[in-house]
Formats: structure tokens, sequence, C-alpha cells
């Protein structure tokens, strides 16, 4: 059972890489597909809301890139082997086709294809970072039932965010203190 | 802010892709795009801006995790494929050991309420720096000379968040009319 988990765990997180279009956090809605388990709407998943929540937040809190939520998903749901196995197949694919288009950047430049694509796939890179947003939203609120707590912190950190980008880690912390504090 | 126009390009060891990535790493709490031009152009002086930029380009032009693959890319063209693993192992490998076991951690503290609410509470703010990072790349679409980059993502965001599409499916569905129309309009 451990090895076919593993395999459908790679092959998830490899057809998943081939399709983030800016990177990990426009994913988030599509590993809530796969591993969540919605309360009441009868989807089944190895992670509960709350848990899935506070993965996508520890890997934004903790140094380093946010792709490293692949590997606390796949730490959650096989072990060890798990987090190995799913952080491979969601940066390898990528690191691959990386390898291959900047060995050919020379010739792909002339042809002046690179800049049409990133603009043209800007729209909908901004559309999935939204819908993972959205997705997180939905999920917070989920796992804390009737509290408006979560989605009032939700509320002041994006407008705290959009205000001043640098100020990130200080509304990470101040979110954990408030919501210690009010409990 | 240093002046780096005229650094010329540099080609660092395997080891120091490795320790430079890693610095990079280290150093992204939420987000890394700005500490990684900080880390390699200014600090570290392997690149000129101009050359970070076209770097940062080939990176962006793959789907996948933009930071890892400039990564990549650049341990690639410095020193071939294990220049490419040093510096993939610096950039998420090691921080990756970093983060789990730092979820081993609090898991272990998981019934403490105190822990859970704060779990709780950085969870609903890491949902509110995703909306404004989305909003703020929204800001910055073209918008000057046509509404279809907005219409367009609006139209993902209608797909993968409310109606539940498929990655896949939206990606296929809404990426080549960007790019046509990226193309006529260039």
């Amino acid at each position: 059972m451990a090895t076919s988990g593993l395999a459908s765990l790679a092959l998830v997180f490899a057809q998943l890489s081939l399709f983030a279009v800016g990177g990990a956090n426009a994913v988030i809605p599509e590993m809530q597909r796969h591993f969540v388990g919605v309360a009441g709407a009868g989807a089944s998943g190895p992670l509960d809301a709350a848990t899935f929540a506070s993965l996508i937040a520890l890997a934004q809190a903790a140094p380093g890139p946010n792709a490293m939520v692949v590997g606390l998903v796949g730490w959650h749901v096989e072990g060890g082997l798990g987090a190995l196995v799913a952080t491979l197949a969601f940066c390898g694919p990528p690191a691959v086709a990386t390898l291959a288009v900047g060995r050919a950047w020379g010739r792909l430049r002339a042809t002046g294809i690179g800049p049409i694509v990133i603009r043209g796939v800007a729209p909908l890179t901004v559309g999935l970072v939204l819908a993972s947003g959205w997705s997180l939203t939905r999920a917070e609120t989920a796992a804390a039932g009737p509290h408006a707590l979560p989605l009032a912190i939700t509320a002041v950190v994006a407008l705290g965010a959009l205000w001043r980008s640098s100020a990130g880690m200080w509304l990470l912390a101040s979110a954990a203190a408030v919501a210690v504090a009010i409990g | 802010m240093t002046d780096t126009r005229e650094t010329p390009s540099q080609r660092p060891s395997c080891w120091e892709l490795f320790a430079g990535f890693l610095e990079v790493a280290s150093r992204s709490f939420g987000g890394a795009a700005a500490w990684t031009r900080y880390v390699l152009v200014e600090r570290r002086r392997w690149l000129t801006d101009e050359e970070f930029a076209v770097a940062w380009g080939v990176a962006q032009l793959v789907p996948g995790p933009n930071v890892i693959n400039l990564a990549v890319h650049l341990g690639d063209k410095a020193r071939g494929l294990r220049g490419a693993l040093s510096a993939f192992t610096g950039i998420i490998l090691v921080p990756t050991v970093g983060v789990l076991l730092s979820d081993a951690l609090l898991m272990q503290w998981i019934h403490i309420g105190a822990i859970r609410h704060a779990l709780l509470g950085l969870g609903a703010a890491a949902a509110g720096l995703v909306w404004a990072m989305g909003l703020k790349m929204g800001s910055a679409l073209d918008r000057t000379r046509s509404t279809v980059p907005i219409a367009l993502a609006a139209a993902t965001f209608a797909l993968a968040g409310p109606l539940h599409a498929p990655l896949p499916l939206v990606v296929l569905l809404l990426g080549p009319p960007g790019v046509v129309w990226a193309w006529r309009t260039a």
C-alpha cells in the first residue's frame, strides 16, 4: 500500500507541477481537491482543513520558497519518503524544462517568444493566486466553525500587506499572537 | 543601493551555488523574489541587474516554482548539471528539512490550546498574504489598452476558485487565449 501511495503522490505532484503557472501558491486549490477532506461535503482526504491551513501557514512563515508546502503535504500523507517524493515530483519536471529552455535560450530569445508568453500567462497567474486566496479562506472558515476571528485576521492581513509588502513577517507574527490572546 | 551595472558575471563554484541559494532561502520569509535579487546581484555580485532580469525571464517562462527554476538555471549556467543540483539542494532540499522538523515539533505540542490557536491565526494570515499578492499582481496587469487581461484573470479566478474546476483544464482553456492576445498586441 505504501508503494502505491508514494506512486500516486508522485503522479499527482508531477502533474500539478506542469500547470503551476505562478508557482506553489497557484496550486493550493488543486492540492486541496486531492488531499483535504471537507467536513459535511462528503469528500474524503488524508488531511483535514485545519491541518492543511496550518501547513500552508508554516510554509509561508518558515524561511524558504513557498513550494516547501509540497514537502509538508507529502510528509503528512506518506511520511519522510513522501516528503522527498512530493518535493522531487513537484520541482523535478519544471527543473528539467528550465534546463532545456535555459540551454536553448540563445535561439529562443531571437524569436521574441519569451516576453509574449510571460505577458500572455500573467492574467492566468493572477487568477490562480486569487483562487488560492479563496480556497484558503474557505478552508480556514471550515476549520474555525462559527468564529469570525479568522476571517477578520485574513482581511486585516490582506490590507496590511497591500499597504506595505515588506510587512509580511510582522503580520504573520501578530496574527498568531492575536489568535492566542483571543483564543 | 549598490551600483551593479558594471559588475561582471561570475562563475560560482558548486559549493558557492549551494551556499548562495541557501542564503536566499534562509532570508525568504514570505516570498523569495526580492531577496533573490538582493543576494545574487548586490551581495554576491554573480550577475548584473540586466543578467538577472534575463535569468528571471527564463525561470518565469517555465511553469513551477520560479525561484527554484532560477536556481537550477543559474547553477546549470555556472557549473552544468552538478551546479544545478547544488543550487537546487540549497534553495529547496535543505529548507524543506528545516520546515519538516518545525512541523514535527509543532505537532508534538498540538494538544496545547495556544499552539492550536496560533496555527489557526497563522493560517488565516497566510490566506490574507495570498489575497494581497494576487491583488497586487492584478493591479500590475495591462489595463490601458484592453480589458482582455482583467477578463481572463477574472475567469481564471472563478473557474479555479468558486467553481472548483481542475487546474489543467483551467490552464489549457485560458492560457492559449492569453498568449494569442499578447502576441497580437506585441
